[in-house]
């Protein structure tokens, strides 16, 4: 274990230095980087390698004049009448020209050709080492390793030895930094997470910027703390993990994208505060123990939550600068959710709400409706219905009520109604939007069942009927389609 | 091929001029042009005549195509810009690898994971002996290297029927 790791670092280090002599990997070929391989060099194909630098320099960012007169000598003498021979890059030199029978594809940007092989299932983009020697190490040097539960898969389906092996091989033979790591091992049952804990410690330590790890379904894998205290990560997604930071957890300084799924965050006395000073964006869905959760974060911008145990939305009050959230809310969770006083007026940034909403029912629809006009500057809202019914007198007269929405929703410009059910509740629901909605811009209904076109014909003339409080409003309808 | 599209339908629209390698102009919206970072950075400096030295006529003819479908890209035209995206791959590779590099170096994300996706999915499982062939890529390894290269990469080229079409 202990020699391993060693192995690791040293290969790490080696290879992130000889990366740093690459400069920006556009205008840069690949380099050869270790000295014991057979690869001569000098029997390489200049081209390529002419041609990025000839090409490339200088066009990734914005034009370089002075760049552009030393590399174009000739291009200012030979044509003079140039309008402007500041803004030219170097003409393509022959060998690219199409309609013989050249290598274009070796001959691409070595950034490009880094893009094409992170499409590929790892094992096709490791077998481009073999197409020839331009190719030998551009996919051990690919800064980005997406290991997939297919492939996984079918390697733990040999033995699980054989699937450790080949992923122990895999970082064993990388060189550089792995910039973007996908793991996807939900596939796979496995006895022990030594290994995992192995490859983590490895790309932890290798300057990963971006994780992603899934583990199986029926297992709670504890996050190892090295994940906790790899300050490199800005964008995070975990499933199925159990989450324990230890007491000197100082949160992720650089995260600017969370995404926890099916995490569980284990009890503990007191709150899990998680300092991500740059997060952006969150997402939590189906995760367990949110309660323990307090996220400090000043620029967050979006949260979406898709059920989980319980959420105390308090936990968000410090982020001032929220302008998106989506709540998708079973009803279990929707008891357990308390609307803390006071949170909606410090959240004046937010204008755009997503909710999931049962029309069925009449606490999920005044939560609903709560919820919306509960911040002033809402100005697109947008609703996924679960449910509805023809005969559900109890929330129609919940609609009924002056009271629901008794006050004008100013700042509301863009609705839209997903997955519409067709039913009277939704159908008052739409009304009571459009007569308390004096700057509508854009409402936007999806239908998401099949109905007798009559039905439908019926629907939408009532709908048209509907006052409306914003005389510029506009209705879209799209009936269903089925896939 | 100069289809220098006369503005008749634009009063007020920003117009401007891009001229290819070969010379050909072609005069566009500013609007539909400003989906390539390089050019609206040019815009930003105040240019209106841009000379493309890296880009020939029909190169330039394919994006502007593909710049104009995407302008119209709406909420409600998502499968019209699907087919026009598959249709707009299925060239040769050559024009593809032309296209590709031209993006690149114009910054159009779109067309350029577009490109790269397409040329993805053509090495997809395919044998080595196909991608070379379908590259043209010469292989330059001698025997004995090739096999300590396949070696070092076992697993990937174990189990499995690859695929051994030049399509």
């Amino acid at each position: 274990m202990e020699g391993l790791k060693g192995m690791f670092k040293g290969k790490g280090k080696g290879a992130s230095s000889s990366r740093g002599n690459q400069g920006k990997s556009t205008s840069s070929s690949h380099l050869i980087p270790t000295q014991d391989d057979f690869v001569d060099t000098q029997h390489f194909p200049t081209i390529p390698l002419d041609l990025d630098e000839e090409l490339f320099s200088g066009t990734q960012e914005d034009f370089n004049l002075d760049d552009d007169l030393d590399d174009t000598p000739t291009n200012v003498d030979d044509n003079t009448p140039t309008s402007a021979p500041s803004t030219e890059i170097p003409p393509i030199p022959p060998s690219m020209r199409r309609g013989d029978n050249e290598d274009r594809f070796s001959a691409l940007p070595s950034d490009l050709i880094d893009d094409i092989l992170s499409l590929l299932p790892i094992h096709d983009a490791a077998r481009t080492s073999i197409l020839s020697k331009i190719w030998r190490y551009i996919w051990a040097m690919l800064p980005y390793l997406e290991v997939d539960k297919l492939f996984c898969k079918e390697l733990a389906e040999k033995s699980l030895s054989v699937f450790k092996e080949t992923l122990d091989t895999i970082l064993l033979q990388h060189i550089g930094n792995v910039v973007s790591f996908d793991l996807d091992v939900s596939g796979v049952e496995l006895s022990s997470y030594t290994n995992i804990d192995r490859w983590m410690l490895y790309v932890t330590r290798n300057g990963v910027k971006e994780l992603t790890l899934n583990m199986s379904d029926n297992i709670s894998y504890k996050l190892p703390y090295y994940i906790f205290n790899c300050s490199t990560l800005t964008y995070l997604e975990l499933f199925n993990c159990a989450f324990k930071p230890s007491n000197y957890f100082l949160g992720f300084q650089n995260l600017i994208d969370l995404h926890l799924e099916k995490v569980t965050f284990m009890p503990t006395m007191e709150f899990y505060v998680i300092n991500v000073p740059l997060l952006l964006d969150l997402t939590i869905y189906f995760c367990r123990g949110t309660q323990y959760l307090k996220i400090v974060s000043p620029q967050l911008e979006s949260v979406v939550v898709h059920e989980g145990d319980y959420l105390v939305l308090n936990c968000f009050m410090n982020c001032k600068k929220l302008s998106v959230l989506g709540l998708e809310l079973d009803e279990v969770l929707l008891n357990a959710i308390k609307i803390p006083d006071g949170l909606f007026s410090t959240l004046n940034w937010l204008w755009h709400l997503e909710l999931g909403a049962d029309f069925r029912k009449v606490d999920h629809t005044s939560y609903a409706l709560q919820l919306i006009k509960s911040f002033p500057n809402l100005s697109k809202l947008q609703i996924w219905v679960y449910d509805s019914d023809d005969n559900d007198e109890t929330v129609l007269k919940y609609l009924d009520t002056p009271s629901c929405l008794n006050q004008p929703l100013n700042k509301l410009k863009y609705v839209a109604i997903h997955d519409f059910k067709c039913s009277k509740t939704e159908l008052h629901f739409v009304k009571l939007l459009c007569a308390r909605a004096p700057c509508l811009v854009k409402m936007c209904i999806e239908q998401g069942i099949a109905i007798d076109p009559q039905k439908e014909r019926d629907i939408t003339i009532k709908m048209m009927c509907f006052p409306r409080a914003s005389p510029r409003a506009e209705l879209f309808y799209c009936p269903f389609e089925a896939e | 091929m100069a289809s220098s599209s006369s503005s008749s339908k634009t009063g007020l629209k920003k117009m401007l001029t891009l001229k290819s390698s070969d010379g050909d102009e072609f005069e566009l919206e500013e609007s539909i042009v400003i989906q390539c970072q390089t050019i609206k950075h040019m815009v930003e400096d105040g240019f209106s005549l841009i000379p493309l030295q890296n880009v020939d006529t029909k190169t330039l003819t394919k994006i502007i195509e593909y710049m104009k479908k995407h302008a119209e890209k709406t909420e409600s035209n998502k499968e019209e810009i699907k087919n026009f995206n598959k249709e707009f791959v299925k060239g040769s590779f050559d024009d593809q690898f032309e296209l590709v590099s031209a993006a690149n170096y114009l910054h159009i994300n779109g067309l350029m994971d577009l490109l790269c996706q397409s040329i993805a999915d053509r090495i997809n499982n395919k044998s080595v002996r196909a991608v070379r062939e379908i590259f043209n890529i010469s292989n330059d390894y001698t025997p004995d290297e090739e096999e300590k290269v396949r070696d070092e990469h076992k697993w990937a080229h174990e189990g499995g029927e690859f695929d051994e079409s030049l399509d």
